[in-house]
């Protein structure tokens, strides 16, 4: 449960300030749906019924979940070769492309397409067709 | 049915189109009937009165001069104040947002005025949609049409009401946890929120993406139907919209009994509600039986962890969608003069009111690296197990069928210190939210004072057209669809 002093410190955080008349009522009120959010607690991660969870979406229990990482592990979020059935796209970086320019750019791209390749190989990648593009890119998860 | 306003769209648009009235004659009763009786009811937050019969006269001189018009000649809406229109005041009822005019039309506002849909104002709400009784507005709470003392029900509190009060024949709310099911029970009317990712998103002020849907509120089912195939459908601006697009229509009532649905009623959901509701629900469901439609007991597991899922991920949510109003790109004037950028982003966005910036808090919280593993992610396990669940239980049945309100409309200010007592109200509604699909609240009674109780219908995902038949056979079976109130 928080106390007064981090309910000040998150009142900093989110940009919002609370007159001290107002702050006993505000953060009583934060603790008690704090409390009533408590009711997860009852909840373990584990509780499904295995044999119906294929195809839930797989969340991380909670010792595991890592939700900071370092800024060189982050992915070069490059759009990457696909396969000519789903993109026709001139403007996306392609492995295979003949662009004449040498400027710093394209070294970096290239470097960065080197390096993803080396992570994903690119032909697994082009085996994957997305359902759902427009105008060449990829857009978004999508029901149904 | 003797004045012009009383009549729902459809009628109205028949009319227009034989030329037996002319639209801006209908139109001029609807702003009548707007200014005699809105001081009681305060649903608009804003009005375009001028536009609206300029609009009005276009369409006459269309059908004058033998012209094809829109689907929606002769629909005139009312729209909720979080969705935006070019050149009116979109508030959010929000002290932040009061001066903020859209310089856009939503999509769904667009595709309304191709079909030459009118609209005619904006409509109040809790502010950001935050809330279950339309009390937290700035512009002072909805007041219900059927005993003004008493809430309308929120957060599209405005739509409802307006709808009930025969202010529009229709209007537009959005659903992030029953906001358009719950006015729209408190009100006696219909009002439908559609599967996720039919209806686009785009213009509509986030509160809470994965959660919230635009949907159509009205007095009939046959008014319900093309407004919901008129905003419905793939939209570029919303990735989240689907690509099919669903044509529903309007059922013969004789026929639906022969398609044999098998309803669905989650007993241990329905007898948490007050006694007159259970009363009521189950005598809709004794007229299901004797139409011969199949009735059976669906339990529903994991259901009393969804509130505190629900709450977890749309404050989470709202926490990160309500940083953008910081009184520079958003917001009304200000001078800064003499403020530290901090200080003077924190003093503004105190503009807040009290539910919104506890939402917001609470929301940072869940998110915050310590306690993300303890409420959010639970949270979304939650959420996926409820649609697992609602998966198998559509294995079995068509429609579920629960109260849209565990209790009756409550009066103003009763509540409004008790946020959890609030938020404990929003059980039944927000399920479908959580899982995404669609639902109906449709009148079923009233209780012995005279407070309108609804009933509501889930079905499966993009099977709303099984929700349409339902409502259109209570409409025809059953009298409480065909009440309104006498303002």
């Amino acid at each position: 449960m928080p106390t007064d002093e981090s309910i000040r410190k998150l009142c900093n955080l989110s940009r919002l300030e609370i007159e001290d008349s107002e702050f006993e009522k505000t953060s009583g009120k934060i603790k008690e749906t704090l409390e009533f959010f408590g009711k997860l607690d009852e909840f373990k991660m584990d509780q499904e019924d295995k044999s119906e969870s294929n195809d839930a979406i797989e969340i991380p229990k909670e010792n595991n979940i890592r939700i900071e990482k370092s800024f060189d592990e982050l992915r070069d979020d490059v759009p990457r070769v696909m396969s000519s059935n789903t993109v026709n796209n001139p403007n996306l970086i392609s492995g295979t492309s003949t662009t004449s320019s040498t400027t710093t750019t394209s070294k970096v791209t290239e470097s960065i397409q080197e390096k993803n390749t080396k992570n994903s190989p690119l032909d697994s990648f082009n085996e994957f067709t997305f359902l759902n593009t427009k105008r060449g890119y990829v857009i978004g998860p999508r029901i149904g | 049915l003797s004045a012009l306003h009383q009549f729902p769209s459809n009628q109205i648009s028949g009319k227009i189109l034989n030329r037996e009235i002319s639209s801006e004659e209908y139109v001029s009763s609807i702003i009548e009937r707007i200014k005699g009786i809105d001081s009681r009811i305060n649903s608009f937050i804003t009005t375009s009165f001028d536009k609206s019969i300029s609009k009005a006269r276009e369409i006459d001189c269309k059908l004058k001069s033998k012209e094809k018009v829109g689907k929606l000649a002769g629909f005139v809406i009312g729209i909720k104040d979080n969705i935006s229109v070019a050149g009116l005041k979109t508030t959010c009822a929000s002290r932040m947002l009061q001066q903020y005019i859209s310089p856009y039309d939503a999509t769904v506002i667009e595709r309304l005025e191709k079909e030459d849909a009118i609209i005619i104002g904006k409509l109040n709400m809790d502010e950001f949609g935050m809330g279950t009784s339309s009390e937290f507005s700035r512009y002072g709470p909805v007041h219900n049409p059927w005993n003004f003392d008493y809430v309308a029900g929120g957060s599209s509190g405005g739509s409802a009401a307006a709808v009930a009060a025969m202010q529009v024949p229709v209007s537009l709310g959005s659903d992030t946890g029953g906001s358009i099911r719950c006015p729209s029970s408190f009100c006696s009317v219909i009002g439908l929120k559609p599967t996720y990712g039919t209806v686009s998103r785009y213009g509509l002020v986030s509160y809470s993406n994965s959660l919230e849907q635009i949907g159509p509120i009205a007095r009939t089912i046959d008014d319900i139907v093309p407004l919901l195939n008129t905003i419905s459908g793939e939209d570029v601006h919303d990735n989240t919209t689907v690509n099919s697009r669903n044509s529903f229509r309007l059922p013969d009532a004789n026929e639906i009994p022969d398609k044999k649905y098998r309803i669905g009623v989650i007993n241990d959901l329905l007898f948490t509600s007050e006694k007159q509701i259970i009363e009521t629900i189950s005598n809709k469901l004794d007229l299901l039986k004797e139409f011969d439609f199949f009735v059976g007991e669906a339990s529903l597991k994991y259901y009393d962890f969804a509130l505190a899922a629900y709450y977890i991920i749309a404050t989470a949510e709202a926490s990160s969608n309500l940083s953008r109003f910081d009184n520079v790109r958003y917001g009304f004037e200000s001078n800064p003069e003499g403020y530290e950028w901090n200080s003077y982003f924190s003093q503004m966005r105190s503009n807040f009111g009290e539910e919104v910036k506890r939402r917001i808090l609470v929301g940072s919280f869940v998110l915050s690296s310590g306690y993300y593993g303890k409420y959010y992610a639970k949270a979304q396990k939650v959420r996926s197990i409820i649609k697992k669940e609602f998966a198998r239980l559509f294995k079995i049945f068509d429609v579920l069928v629960l109260p849209t309100m565990p209790i009756l409309p409550f009066k103003i200010g009763e509540k409004t210190s008790r946020p959890i007592e609030l938020y404990n109200l929003d059980i039944y509604t927000i399920l479908a939210n959580l899982s995404g699909l669609p639902a109906i609240s449709i009148p079923a009674g009233f209780s012995k004072n005279g407070l309108p109780i609804g009933m509501q219908l889930l079905a499966n995902e993009f099977e709303e057209q099984k929700l349409i038949d339902l409502a259109a056979f209570f409409e025809k079976n059953d009298n409480s669809m065909k009440v309104h109130p006498d303002i």
